[in-house]
């Protein structure tokens, strides 16, 4: 799984207090040869897209695309008032091929010109309808940015300017994709919006640009797209400003700036700060190995124990103030001493206390 | 520190205890009927399309079905369990009995009801798969009923019914939820626990064989001669079968363990009622389908349900299970009340008033707040609460229920719990009849009303805003 551009930067932002988790998005390391690096071991568990769900989002995209994008035109046409074959599109991946930095750049200058003309009052057909795999850039510092590429850009005739739409090939049951799903999707049309709106503040489109996505998830029935769903996302876009600032501040700490330095991620990565916490499960390779780490302190035993017992509290401290072989520190603790042997009591295992409190 | 408290130290006692606790005193589903069906699925990851499914009645062999090309339009290769859930369900809806239907985990339940979806009005189906559609979507849309007693979902029972020593997030892994269970002599069921999560329990196959299977799909569309290509089906077959015996044994094993968990039955005064309810809904929407509501008065109904259906769940919990009871003391919704005063002037007659005193710190309740006693003998609302002496609370309590026979006497201590269920919706149903009738336009046009100018406001109304009449 890719840590680099939007993905990463949502991986970030999903818990901007872990520095190992942001020095590998920096270094964009290979993650499994990052857990082999610093265990010791071999990576046993499941990692990355399965083949056959990679094969559904390719074709599901491609499905979108082909025809010069004639169903993507089809589904946000009624949504914007456009005539679907009327629609220019251009489609930024066909006229640059490949994935290089030197091609995300080719395509960002492309992308500018087209904002210029934007900018300068021009609206459809002047400028595209429709951009496929328009280019943008979010700066972690002065000279280095992090490229992000939404699936599409659609020009809204309200706003006179673009909205960024991602496409997912999951499911739509009820209304809505899977929770978990949904919410990854959120963080990276969030990192896309935030590109997309300081590209129209350097162009003077502070009010048009807004901080939302159009979603096109797929429906239940093969790949045919469900209907578009526009979302809000301006709590996505805050918490990837505060990715960025985490991601500004853990590169000048360590002095790691890109791919180049993820040699130097995997030397210093024992003395890297970690934040364990549940969404680590689903979303790093790491979650066994940070557990390791952690195992012996509240944490290990979810987010609401981190918040009640406190994350850094050994689970024997909770134990021996249960049992009363520590004097409680304070009258908070007295109260929690109290606590953990009523429901020891409740729970029948009063054995396990020795009840001299 | 509230309930949930509990719960979290309940995490702490599991881990050092190394198993699993119990966190309820009483099963939340009645006993399992002689004969239970059991459905386990494998299906295409991203897809979400059934490649193997394994059903029949737990405790005996189940009938595998493989699918060769999931992908393909066709979907006869599903008759065969299309036949067996319809005979099952068909033979304990003609008996009037509840039929019980297992699962492993929620996963398994999204495959069931995205089967349902896809075929339920599918017009290129067989008739046998529209009516497969009809029940696995009338088996889902029951699932979203709290208290129903069809479809038993085990990892989301065992949740609701022990603790384990690891986090909320870890015990969604079926297998690492039963590594805590039924730990093994000797073995740290963290360890175990770990273990048993590389192995997905989400109705894939693993991660080695889901590549063998999609490798072997692509030799199979290049296969020239019929016998290779009949070697290479059963190779995935055999794949298939593998991975869908897995899904099995862990099904299998998750409702041994959670019938091995010794809780207590609920009684049945109880459980009858949740019971009858689940009975008529399957009943209803197995033959009028199950269209989900959209419009404000059949919405409004729904939610009448949910919430009366969750009442009756969380009034037998209060009543029947000591657990739960204490995790509602705690969080102020059961008092433990002593009787100081009974009021009343004609004796066996109404007006009846009870001084009731409380040394329980957290009260949840407040004036007009409907109480009942455990035993259900008694029933009222509260009047007044007031700090009372020796910072016991002071409780005035309009006794309605138990007037004449069941009225406590002056010192008696028990229970009283906040859970008095009403079922008002054969009355609500009336109100939307005439809603519906009326079609106001702030409900069901999304726009308000125009704005009448003051005068023009009928004198009733006024007079009623104004407070001077209540006609």
């Amino acid at each position: 799984m890719s840590l680099s551009g939007a993905r990463g930067l949502a991986r970030i932002s999903q818990n901007p207090r872990c520095d190992l988790q942001t020095a590998m998005v920096i270094g964009q390391v290979d993650e499994i040869e990052f857990y082999e690096a610093l265990t010791k071991r071999q990576f046993e568990g499941e990692y990355g897209e399965r083949i056959s769900a990679r094969r559904r989002g390719n074709k599901f995209e491609a499905s979108l695309h082909q025809n010069n994008a004639a169903e993507l035109r089809r589904i946000l046409a009624p949504r914007f008032g456009y005539d679907p074959e009327r629609m220019y599109v251009r489609n930024l991946a066909d006229e640059i091929p490949d994935y290089m930095t030197e091609v995300h750049r080719n395509r960002y200058v492309r992308m500018m010109r087209v904002f210029a003309d934007v900018a300068g009052g021009y609206e459809p057909p002047s400028v595209p309808h429709l951009l496929i795999e328009p280019q943008l850039r979010l700066p972690v510092s002065d000279s280095r940015f992090v490229y992000v590429a939404p699936d599409f850009a659609v020009f809204e005739p309200a706003t006179k300017c673009y909205v960024v739409g991602e496409e997912k090939s999951m499911i739509v049951r009820a209304g809505s994709p899977d929770r978990v799903d949904l919410e990854r999707t959120r963080r990276q049309a969030g990192a896309e919006a935030l590109a997309l709106r300081l590209l129209g503040d350097q162009l003077n489109l502070f009010e048009r640009v807004r901080d939302r996505a159009i979603f096109v998830f797929s429906s239940p029935f093969d790949i045919t797209p469900h209907q578009p769903v526009e979302e809000y996302l301006h709590a996505e876009v805050s918490e990837i400003r505060r990715a960025l600032e985490r991601y500004r501040a853990v590169s000048e700490e360590l002095q790691v700036y890109g791919k180049e330095d993820g040699k130097k991620v995997v030397a210093r990565a024992h003395q890297l700060g970690i934040n364990f916490q549940n969404s680590c499960l689903s979303s790093c390779a790491l979650f066994y190995n940070c557990k390791d780490r952690v195992s012996n302190t509240a944490v290990v035993l979810g987010d609401e124990a981190k918040d009640a017992f406190g994350g850094t509290t050994e689970l024997e401290h909770l134990y021996a103030l249960a049992d009363g072989t520590v004097e409680a520190k304070s009258a908070e603790e007295g109260a929690l001493a109290v606590r953990l042997r009523e429901t020891a009591i409740l729970l029948g295992v009063e054995d396990l206390c020795s009840g001299k409190g | 520190m509230g309930a949930d408290f509990d719960l979290l130290s309940g995490r702490l006692w599991s881990r050092r205890l190394g198993r699993a606790l119990p966190i309820r005193s009483t099963y939340s589903v009645t006993p399992d009927p002689p004969e239970t069906f059991g459905i386990a699925f494998i299906r295409v990851a991203g897809e979400e399309r059934v490649q193997a499914v394994a059903c029949g009645l737990i405790g005996t062999r189940p009938s595998v079905i493989t699918i060769y090309n999931p992908l393909a339009r066709g979907a006869h290769e599903l008759a065969p369990f299309a036949r067996t859930l319809d005979e099952y369900l068909t033979g304990y809806y003609s008996r009037e009995q509840l039929p019980r239907i297992w699962l492993a985990h929620p996963a398994a339940v999204t495959v069931l009801d995205l089967l349902g979806y896809r075929y339920q009005s599918n017009r290129h189906a067989s008739d046998e798969l529209r009516m497969m559609g009809q029940q696995c979507r009338a088996l889902c849309e029951e699932a979203t009923f709290p208290g129903q007693q069809v479809l038993a979902v085990a990892s989301t029972l065992l949740m609701e019914h022990i603790i384990t020593g690891q986090s909320a997030v870890e015990d969604q892994h079926l297998g690492a939820l039963l590594a805590w269970i039924n730990p093994l002599k000797g073995c740290d069921p963290a360890i175990e626990s770990q273990r048993r999560s590389l192995i997905p329990a989400a109705a894939l196959l693993d991660q080695a064989r889901d590549k063998q299977v999609e490798r072997l799909r692509r030799l199979a569309r290049k296969c020239t001669s019929s016998s290779e290509l009949e070697s290479t089906n059963s190779q995935i077959r055999a794949l298939l079968e593998e991975g869908v015996a897995q899904e099995w044994s862990l099904l299998e094993e998750a409702r041994a363990a959670f019938w091995q968990l010794g809780l207590a039955p609920a009684p049945l005064r109880y459980t009858s009622r949740l019971m009858e309810e689940s009975r008529e809904r399957l009943r209803y929407f197995v033959s009028v389908g199950t269209k989900p509501p959209s419009r404000p008065h059949s919405l409004a109904l729904r939610l009448d349900t949910y919430e009366y259906m969750a009442a009756l769940v969380e009034e037998r919990d209060a009543c029947c299970d000591a657990l739960v009871r204490e995790r509602m003391r705690k969080a102020g919704r059961v008092i433990a009340v002593r009787v100081e005063s009974v009021e009343q002037p004609t004796p066996g007659r109404n007006p009846c008033r009870l001084i009731l005193t409380t040394d329980q710190a957290v009260l949840r309740v407040r004036p007009g707040t409907w109480l009942k006693s455990v035993d259900g003998r008694i029933q009222g609302w509260i009047v007044a609460l007031a700090e009372g002496a020796g910072g016991k609370r002071r409780i005035v309590f309009r006794l309605l229920k138990g007037v004449r026979k069941g009225r406590p006497r002056v010192g008696q201590q028990f229970d009283m719990i906040d859970t008095v269920t009403f079922d008002l919706r054969w009355r609500k149903r009336a109100v939307y009849k005439l809603m519906r009738q009326d079609e106001p336009s702030v409900v069901y046009h999304n726009r308000l009303p125009q704005s009448l100018p003051r005068h023009e406001l009928p004198n009733g109304l006024l007079d009623l805003a104004e407070g001077k009449s209540w006609r």
